[in-house]
């Protein structure tokens, strides 16, 4: 069954037939909050992603597939994990092994050193940290663009800015994560 | 450290972060579990009806604005409004605008 027939079943009503759309993309929202979001909190950043696009079924014109439409609420759904803790909680301190990691990236020139050291289990939470230091949006920005290819006018829909200032933005961005790497270079 | 050499390390580190976000990643969670909250929660949701709002708030201000202006022709087609009213520059007493006129 499409997508777009599910989702007029459930507008009229059968909302259990939004389980088909769960198990259909519950991978694609996991894999994608994993990468974004520390690993206590990616269930529950996965599960408001999901009570987003159902609240919000009724205003999906299809204009794009559903997936790219649920994909762009997730990615929204991050940022706006980063957005509302910012007050909260100040960037994580880089701790001393996850600046030797930086250090050694910096330093070891061979790719084999390269792939030992992103093998490593604990990459994942250092990129997180030091991306930590950026805004949300500059983070969220770095991630779509340069980390995950995303065409600039697909981040800009997700941003809901325009494709001029997201690319500007996004070089600033990366601009800015790289100082903070520079930091640890000696 | 020469200015060549840093911004090659930092391209490698870059790379480095950038392999370590986009590699695959083990996927401990229990997903039948985690859709049956979903599910639940679902069941208690209602849809966003905010674009149906929006239309609904048009509306009433569409309506506020033609029973306004039906008010408005109402009263001046009526006997007491058809007769403004204003004031005696001289002595500051209220007139209607047709004895205004004729004085």
């Amino acid at each position: 069954m499409e997508d777009q027939e599910i989702i007029e079943q459930i507008l009229a009503g059968e909302t259990d037939k939004f389980k088909i759309l769960l198990d259909r993309y519950q991978n694609m929202v996991f894999s994608l909050t994993m990468r974004r979001v520390p690993v206590n909190d990616v269930e529950d950043v996965a599960h408001e992603t999901f009570i987003r696009a159902f609240r919000n079924l009724a205003s999906f014109r299809g204009d794009s597939s559903f997936g790219t439409w649920l994909r762009r609420i997730a990615l929204r759904n991050c940022c706006d994990f980063y957005r509302k803790r910012r007050i909260a909680f100040a960037a994580p301190a880089l701790e001393d092994d996850e600046k030797d990691w930086l250090e050694a990236a910096g330093q070891s020139l061979a790719e084999a050193e390269f792939q030992r050291l992103a093998d490593r289990k604990d990459a994942i939470e250092i990129v997180r940290k030091t991306l930590a230091r950026l805004e949300p949006e500059d983070r969220a920005l770095v991630e779509m663009v340069y980390f995950d290819g995303m065409p600039v006018k697909e981040a800009a829909k997700v941003l809901d800015k325009s494709v001029t200032a997201t690319k500007v933005k996004a070089m600033r961005a990366r601009h800015r994560m790289r100082s903070i790497i520079e930091k640890y270079i000696t | 450290m020469m200015n060549e050499l840093k911004r090659q390390r930092i391209d490698q580190i870059e790379e480095v972060m950038r392999n370590s976000f986009t590699a695959d990643l083990e996927n401990n969670f229990d997903v039948d579990a985690w859709a049956e909250k979903v599910m639940a929660d679902v069941r208690r949701q209602t849809f966003d009806e905010s674009d149906n709002l929006r239309v609904i708030s048009r509306a009433a201000w569409f309506a506020l604005a033609a029973s306004m202006l039906l008010a408005f022709v109402v009263y001046f087609t009526s006997s007491e409004g058809s007769s403004f009213k204003s004031y005696d520059l001289l002595t500051g007493e209220q007139v209607s605008i047709e004895s205004a006129y004729r004085n």
